[in-house]
């Protein structure tokens, strides 16, 4: 179509950190926690049972200077949707609090959103579902000057079609409804409506994650263009790990509610302190990595209604801490195994049926607690004996209870003797580099030795 | 190079809507090696999935495949077919000559389908286990031969709560589920597409696609809409399964990340066309379609943040026949685009460098001595020559 404009090579958008200087964040979130609380049925109340509750977004903290694009990554669940909700005034928050150029988000809503409205504006996702059918381009991109009484009437048109030729679409097309419109160009619809206010804050919540490659393409560099000429601030939300190293100078990586890391881009994805980055970066497809080569992680990710003790990614974690009062050696040998051994009880992998169907893999009689043991250390590649003969007495102990056929005392076992600091202490988010932290125990242990 | 299982020549499938006739696939020819995982690439509307669909023989009205054959190979249908002459050539099979009978006895057995967005496909009213126990069942009564016939009807119009699946399907179900490593796949089966997490639903897919012990799988998107760890989970799981069963992947995705992990070659698609074909690599490092060149210039380098990137300028047109540009579909949106782009509709014809990778542009590096025919490639089986007679073989 006519109404695209001629490609542009962009330069990548501001990849130095932009000039603070003196000046106060922008944007100041501090401990903001959201936790969705169910309804209380009339038994509960008998009862008092507390009502469960969600805990999206859980004790999160960081800055927002002006003039930069912070990035906010992580998997599906993780809160950031109900971050930038919150940070918004969409949802009142469970404690903590937002700051906006020094002022509390929340009594700015509640004296005058209006007013709130004016300063930070946000680009939904799906760009098909929040647009209204019944409204043309024109009165979509005038309704927020109508609403807070932008100029005269005439000027608003004026300024319409300005912002409809900025974003990219032709102002012959004013008088079409929005299902006229390709994804790519309702995504601009939504990019000059969150523009008519002359916002200094723009959240954008995956705004290219239901588009092409070469549509996608388009939208970042239009919003970079976009962040240079009218010195916007963003908050970009997304998953895709290329996107935001591409556009945001700063990220925040988050695991169920919580901050797992916040760096500059590029620290925190060429060294990453936190496993998860880590684990996220490896998952990212096309960086070379043939399907194979690859670890995967494979477990389901835990629900926020009921959250890991301790640090939040325990239970996925590749390198979680081993109980201190073991050795170097148990570390490098033993506790690998170890640990696979107690998650795959805990996911219920070794029932009686899961026992007798490993027994016929290794051609071992389902009778036999010794064969049926060794299969097992086997299956979790655990040494065999333990050097460590504390440790291997209390293992031993486990995998008598297991093979008897009582998992919960072979759980409990486990979860009494390889307990690991990681289940029991949540990590402090500790400074990893220079304006980069993070909250992984290991990233403790490396800044104590410094 | 392994033999070819598929072979798909002219490939045409039509869409006859209110709006007009909708060239939905125009004449797509490509082979599907034993072992190999062949990407298709390509924006949201170029003709993607539909190709997918057709090969499924899953086009349905206003929608109709209008030209085209699919060879199969298959030496036992080939020999039980041997008073269809024209279905038949050598070991190769046209299931879109056969009966419909025939076609509908391979789809689902020998082709599986992994669909697009596993929690639409599912029924939400049945258990997963029950959903996958059934494809099972329907395989095993096809292998005994049996019809669904008056009989069958009776019963489920008279016992509607008898169940079609018998207890050894459902035993494979688990086994299948426990394929897929989908953890405490017992307890799992028993549940409800609602009570399982997306990815976990798309391994669920899977194990239903597997049920047949299918020789050629169609992935459709199967990690779109999935988190990346997730998505490198399925990936994975798609490759080992490539490894331990043999089956061919045709991988229809939009995402070229994927692609560059899993495919062993790559089809990028336009406008209901493949305008490249070759080894991944190949393509990925030396695009020799302009689109294609476009499509990975679109996309933000990981690994060199400031790396520009460089948008395809427009949209993917919408495939009314109509309203479609003449000659090369991409010529308005080209960079490099000519007079004569707008005048001729190039073939796949192979790179001068390389003959298994293959480009439809008038401008590519074509080899000289490509020919008139781009399906006389060497590495394309070439169907139109006659198969040997039988009285040709020398016996001693």
């Amino acid at each position: 179509m006519s109404n695209e404009p001629a490609p542009v090579p962009q330069d990548s958008p501001g990849r130095t950190a932009p000039d603070r200087g003196p000046s106060a964040p922008l944007l100041r979130v501090d401990g903001l926690q959201k936790h969705y609380v169910d309804d209380q049925g009339l038994a509960d109340w008998l009862l008092s049972n507390d009502p469960g509750r969600v805990r999206a977004v859980d004790d999160v903290s960081f800055d927002l200077y002006r003039g930069e694009t912070l990035g906010i990554v992580g998997e599906s669940g993780c809160g950031k949707s109900t971050l930038a909700r919150t940070i918004l005034g969409l949802h009142e928050p469970t404690a903590g609090r937002v700051e906006f150029t020094g002022t509390d988000v929340h009594e700015q809503v509640a004296t005058d959103r209006k007013r709130f409205a004016r300063r930070a504006q946000i680009v939904f996702q799906d760009p098909s579902s929040c647009l209204d059918p019944r409204m043309t381009l024109r009165e979509i991109v005038r309704e927020p000057l109508d609403i807070h009484q932008v100029g005269a009437k005439s000027h608003r048109n004026e300024t319409v079609a300005d912002l409809v030729e900025r974003v990219g679409l032709s102002t012959d097309h004013l008088e079409r409804y929005a299902s006229e419109f390709s994804g790519g160009q309702r995504q601009r619809i939504g990019i000059a409506r969150a523009l008519a206010l002359d916002p200094e804050l723009i959240v954008l919540d995956e705004p290219t994650s239901a588009l092409d490659v070469s549509v996608q393409a388009q939208i970042l560099t239009l919003l970079a263009d976009l962040q240079a000429e009218f010195d916007l601030t963003y908050l970009f939300i997304s998953h895709d790990l290329s996107v935001v190293r591409y556009l945001c100078d700063r990220v925040v990586v988050m695991y169920l509610g919580r901050v797992a890391e916040l760096g500059p881009v590029d620290r925190v994805f060429e060294d990453p302190s936190h496993p998860y980055t880590r684990i996220l970066l490896e998952s990212t497809p096309g960086r070379g990595a043939r399907a194979g080569d690859r670890k995967a992680a494979t477990t389901d990710i835990p629900s926020p209604r009921n959250p890991p003790s301790g640090c939040r990614f325990h239970t996925r974690c590749p390198v979680v801490v081993p109980p201190e009062t073991y050795g170097a050696a148990f570390e490098r040998d033993a506790w690998p195994g170890i640990l696979e051994y107690s998650r795959q009880v805990r996911a219920g992998r070794f029932d009686a049926d899961a026992l007798a169907t490993l027994a016929d893999r290794h051609g071992v009689d389902p009778e036999d607690e010794v064969a049926l043991e060794r299969a097992i250390r086997d299956r979790c590649s655990i040494p065999q004996p333990l050097t460590d003969e504390i440790a291997e007495d209390l293992l031993g102990a486990s995998l008598a209870a297991l093979v008897s056929g009582d998992t919960e005392t072979a759980l409990a076992m486990l979860e009494a003797d390889f307990a690991s600091p990681c289940a029991a202490t949540a990590p402090p988010f500790v400074e990893v580099g220079s304006e980069h932290r993070a909250a992984c125990l290991r990233a403790c242990e490396q800044d104590g030795e410094r | 190079m392994t033999e070819s299982i598929i072979s798909v020549r002219d490939l045409t499938t039509r869409f006859f809507t209110d709006a007009g006739q909708v060239n939905a696939v125009s004449g797509v020819s490509f082979d599907l090696y034993g072992g190999e995982v062949l990407a298709v690439v390509g924006e949201s509307g170029s003709g993607k999935s539909v190709t997918g669909r057709s090969l499924m023989d899953l086009i349905e009205p206003p929608g109709a495949i209008v030209d085209g054959e699919l060879w199969f190979h298959s030496p036992e249908l080939a020999a039980d077919l041997t008073d269809h002459p024209d279905a038949v050539d050598g070991d190769f099979v046209d299931v879109r000559a056969v009966s419909p009978a025939v076609r509908r006895s391979l789809c689902g057995t020998e082709f599986g389908m992994i669909f697009q967005d596993p929690g639409a496909a599912f029924n939400p009213s049945l258990t997963v286990g029950e959903q996958i126990a059934e494809a099972v069942e329907c395989n095993a009564r096809l292998a005994r031969g049996e019809t669904y016939g008056l009989s069958n009807l009776l019963r489920d119009v008279l016992s509607p709560a008898s169940s079609f699946v018998s207890p050894e399907s459902f035993e494979r179900a688990v086994d299948l589920l426990e394929r897929v490593d989908i953890p405490d796949p017992a307890a799992r089966a028993d549940e409800y597409p609602h009570q399982f997490s997306g990815g976990m639903l798309q391994r669920a897919m899977i194990a239903q696609a597997l049920a047949a012990d299918p020789t050629v799988l169609i992935a459709d998107e199967p990690t779109t809409g999935l988190d990346v760890t997730i998505q490198a989970g399925i990936i994975e799981l798609l490759d080992e399964l490539r490894i331990d069963t043999g089956a061919s992947i045709l991988l229809i995705t939009h995402n070229l990340g994927v692609v560059a992990d899993i495919a062993d070659r790559t089809a990028v698609m336009y406008a209901g066309e493949f305008v490249e074909v070759g080894p991944t690599d190949r393509v990925f490092d030396h695009p020799a379609n302009p689109y294609t060149e476009g499509l990975l210039g679109s996309l933000p380098t990981f690994d060199d943040p400031n790396a520009p990137i460089t948008p395809i300028p427009g949209n993917v047109p919408n495939l009314l026949a109509h309203e479609m540009p003449p000659g090369c579909s991409f010529a308005p949106r080209c960079p490099a685009a000519t007079d004569e782009c707008t005048a001729t509709d190039p073939e796949l014809e192979p790179v001068a460098t390389d003959s298994s990778h293959r480009v439809a542009c008038i401008h590519a590096d074509i080899a000289a001595d490509a020919g008139s025919s781009s399906l006389a490639d060497s590495t394309l089986r070439p169907i139109d020559t006659p198969a040997p007679e039988r009285g040709d073989v020398a016996y001693e």
